[in-house]
């Protein structure tokens, strides 16, 4: 029915983010961020102003859940603004505009390593063995996004940041490797890895 | 594949994957400016639709763009103070634009494409 079709079609474009049209449109939208995203690089590089804070605006998500990786809600919420100055302030060593975003990142990990080393991050993340052994979860019972986000900060670091991209900004780990600058595969093996960890911290009974 | 929903996002979901990311979704980072722009967005686009719709309700009040007289099959006459509803789609010669009478009124065969109805149940 012609009716129904125009219906399905209108659904997919209106919910992006429904599993029926999800690839196509992800893949339709990453290849126009990409394609726009060298000339903003060059504007800002010339010290546009506007042209920055567009680059900012998209990659904020991004920033935002890589330092989410590292360091509490509050503390990455403040070292965003540490990220766009530093940012802002060595635009100009960035030599291949197209990898701006993995760059950006960079800037995030690099700034969240340094906000772990300073004193005033007094927060004990205890790992996920020892959390679980005194207040189990059970698969039945409610998650809480902090108990979650504290488990996956216990993890060994390599896991940290895909596992985060992938469950709070649900990237796929071809996005991932294109955003961060690792390789496909090491993001997949990460992934995976980190998964097992996860699903066994949270006793899961329901892994497939 | 054990992992395709994971790498992928395709496939079946995982229950305990999509546990966590709707209990994670809350963590998402939702940047204020964007977020002014989207209403602007959809200001715009709602004031756009109303211009639509005005023009094409102007259009429609149009009397050049309404339909001539007799060239609707279905016509809608009285009898007995009861709506009573008549179709033809085929006006004879000599006949008027699809009016049927009482009188005249005829159940042709299912092959037809005329017919008309002219009397209620019970009357």
């Amino acid at each position: 029915m012609p009716r129904a079709l125009a219906l399905d079609e209108l659904n997919q474009f209106a919910f992006p983010k429904s599993r029926v049209g999800l690839p196509r449109l992800r893949d339709f939208r990453n290849k126009w961020v990409r394609q726009s995203l060298i000339p903003l690089v060059l504007r800002a590089q010339a010290r546009d102003r506007p042209a920055f804070s567009e680059l900012w605006e998209r990659h904020s998500r991004l920033v935002h859940a890589i330092l989410l990786s590292m360091v509490p809600d509050q503390e990455a919420e403040d070292l965003m603004q540490e990220v766009a100055l530093a940012a802002w302030r060595s635009l100009d060593n960035l030599e291949e505009p197209e990898r701006f975003t993995p760059w950006l990142t960079t800037i995030a990990r690099n700034l969240g390593r340094d906000m772990l080393k300073r004193p005033r991050c007094t927060e004990q993340i205890r790992p996920a063995h020892e959390r679980l052994a005194v207040e189990p979860a059970r698969a039945d019972q409610k998650l809480e996004a902090d108990d979650v986000m504290n488990c996956i900060r216990s993890l060994p670091e390599p896991y940290r940041e895909p596992l985060t991209l992938r469950l709070v900004l649900e990237l796929s780990a071809k996005e991932i490797a294109e955003r961060t600058g690792l390789t496909r595969g090491s993001v997949r093996v990460n992934l995976c890895r980190g998964m097992k960890l996860l699903r066994a911290a949270f006793d899961d009974g329901t892994t497939s | 594949m054990i992992n395709q929903y994971l790498f992928t996002l395709k496939g079946p979901p995982d229950p305990f994957i999509r546990r966590l990311e709707k209990v994670l979704a809350e963590k998402r980072y939702i940047c204020v400016r964007s977020l002014s722009r989207a209403g602007r967005r959809v200001v715009l686009a709602a004031a756009a639709l109303l211009v639509a719709a005005a023009a094409m309700f102007l259009q429609a009040d149009d009397p050049a763009e309404a339909p001539a007289p007799g060239s609707s099959p279905v016509v809608y006459t009285e009898q007995n103070s009861a709506p009573v509803l008549t179709r033809a789609s085929r006006p004879q010669s000599g006949q008027g634009a699809g009016i049927v009478s009482p009188e005249r009124a005829t159940l042709s065969g299912p092959d037809s494409d005329s017919f008309s109805v002219t009397s209620l149940p019970g009357e």
